[in-house]
């Protein structure tokens, strides 16, 4: 179940409450971190220090975050906050830093292999290649929240639909229409980072 | 979703070859990659001491501003009303201008609590240091009269380890020292081991170059330091002439909150320590470099670096000696620097 960011929340983070500041943190952990894992050419130090830095910097921009605005969802103006301090590591780190480096090692061949996700099935080595692996971690990392989780709780969890459909509150038929919005959303973003990925190598 | 139906057993019928690509993609490619339990405790009390600070700042000018316009409503109608408030908002001016100034200031460091944002960290600025008193801090050397001294200047890197330390349960650590209280050094002193040469227990490192030791970078990244082989290792650096050293500093890899073992720090007049061998620093209490019993305090490797003072000693070369860390066997130099000055008569 998500936390509502609401105006209600901002007031008890505003005053300190450890509650909401805990709330915040617990986001910053789920949500923002693998959304900047990725953005920092997959260095976890960096990350941790984007995600640092921008939790403090929240705090004390707390009063600009508009919950109305945001319909509750803290995490959109989290990654603004976020862009900035990637944009600044990634400044200071200059070459240290290549995020097409990353993706050095995916040859012409198992570019072809994503960019047929339509047409066959994938085979068991490129499934298991570790590209592979990295490829479907950036793209979950930045799907939205809702998406993500019901695609971990479906094919990681194993959770049935009828059960996820009791966990949030919603039918089964709308529980599936979710599942298959999420999956459009990752096959989407799968094959653009895997056609971006074509165009640089 | 467009795509071709495949029939048969894989994927099962009305399933599509896109869903079931993306099921195994899934099921079996997807591997979520969470922040450490490690950083995850780090993140939690940063963000609960920072909002707690920002609070008592924020409620800080509240009471302020309230104390002072009481008292202007006091003063009466006319004129004395307009005093009022004038003091009511030049103290609230003064009491953001103070928070402003603050917010500038390297706020009190200690090893056991959670550091201000890096970002703070104001390099070029005279070392300060603050903590949880656990030992006596080193005093310094008494000043030599008609020597005019100044604040020991030192750059500092960007911190990077924050958070509490994991427990040193049996350490009896040297805290670091008070904020605002200088380490005074001879006017003229300057870090004279800069690009000098270094030579090391084990000149091949399993990472980084020797000359690291000495090239000015001492930021906790990769890239910045050396690390040696496990059990006892030194470096050395040769001056490459005679100076009189008030402040060696080490620096061995403050990415982490890691206690260095056996650190001994020698200075002698030939390259082989043979003649005139000083040590000016020891912690080695239990004697396992067989360098002589320290007396000197373990400490916590942090951003700040080890500040040693070497009271002037006069000296050519200088060799740190160290035996493992609390996290690992190995041993790591991120900057060693010291600052003195040439010795007369050379």
């Amino acid at each position: 179940m998500q936390t509502s960011f609401d105006r209600h929340w901002r007031e008890q983070a505003l005053a300190g409450d450890a509650d909401a500041i805990r709330k915040l943190t617990d986001v910053a952990l789920q949500d923002l971190y693998p959304f900047c894992l990725y953005r920092v050419g997959n260095r976890r130090e960096l990350c941790e220090e984007v995600v640092q830095e921008t939790v403090l910097r929240a705090l004390d921009r707390l009063e600009e975050y508009d919950p109305q605005r945001a319909d509750g969802d803290i995490l959109r103006w989290l990654t603004g906050l976020a862009r900035n301090e990637i944009h600044r590591v990634l400044a200071r780190e200059q070459n240290t830093v290549s995020l097409e480096a990353m993706w050095a090692r995916v040859d012409g061949e198992l570019l072809e292999a994503y960019a047929r996700l339509d047409k066959e099935a994938l085979s068991r080595d490129v499934l298991r290649r570790e590209e592979t692996r990295q490829l479907v971690n950036a793209t979950m990392s930045q799907l939205p929240p809702h998406y993500r989780e019901a695609l971990e709780h479906k094919y990681i969890r194993g959770t049935s639909v009828r059960e996820m459909a009791r966990m949030q509150s919603l039918s089964e038929k709308a529980t599936e229409s979710l599942l298959s919005r999420a999956r459009e959303a990752f096959r989407a973003a799968f094959l653009t980072i895997a056609r971006n990925l074509d165009a640089q190598t | 979703m467009s795509a071709e139906k495949i029939p048969g057993n894989t994927p099962q019928d009305g399933e599509t070859v896109t869903e079931r690509n993306l099921e195994r993609l899934l099921s079996t490619a997807y591997r979520p990659e969470g922040p450490s339990e490690e950083f995850a405790r780090q993140l939690r009390t940063a963000a609960q001491q920072h909002a707690a600070k920002r609070k008592e700042k924020s409620d800080m000018v509240e009471s302020t501003v309230n104390v002072h316009a009481s008292e202007g409503a006091g003063a009466g109608a006319g004129l004395g009303r307009i005093v009022g408030w004038s003091l009511a908002a030049a103290a609230a001016l003064m009491a953001i201008v103070a928070l402003i100034l603050s917010h500038g200031r390297s706020e009190p460091k200690s090893a056991y609590r959670i550091p201000e944002r890096a970002s703070k960290a104001v390099p070029g600025t005279p070392l300060e240091f603050s903590g949880t008193p656990q030992a006596p801090a080193v005093v310094q050397a008494p000043h030599a009269p008609g020597t005019n001294y100044v604040p020991l200047r030192v750059p500092l890197p960007k911190p990077l380890f924050e958070g509490t330390p994991p427990a040193l349960k049996g350490f009896n650590l040297a805290k670091p020292r008070e904020p605002g209280e200088p380490f005074m050094v001879p006017d003229g002193c300057s870090n004279v081991a800069l690009n000098k040469p270094v030579k090391s227990s084990d000149p091949e490192p399993t990472v980084g170059e020797l000359k690291q030791v000495t090239d000015g970078d001492k930021e906790a990244v990769e890239g910045s330091f050396i690390e040696l082989g496990p059990a006892l290792q030194w470096v050395q650096i040769d001056l490459q002439g005679s100076f009189n050293i008030y402040a060696i500093m080490l620096w061995h890899f403050h990415k982490q909150a890691r206690v260095y073992h056996a650190v001994v720090v020698q200075v002698a007049d030939d390259p082989d320590f043979i003649t005139n061998v000083r040590t000016v620093f020891n912690n080695d209490a239990g004697n396992s470099a067989g360098l002589g019993v320290g007396t000197d305090l373990e400490y916590l490797d942090e951003y700040t670096g080890k500040l040693i003072d070497a009271k002037g000693v006069k000296a050519r070369y200088v060799r740190c000696y160290s035996k493992g860390n609390t996290s690992n066997d190995q041993n790591h130099y991120t900057e060693v620097e010291v600052h003195g000055i040439p010795a007369k008569g050379f």
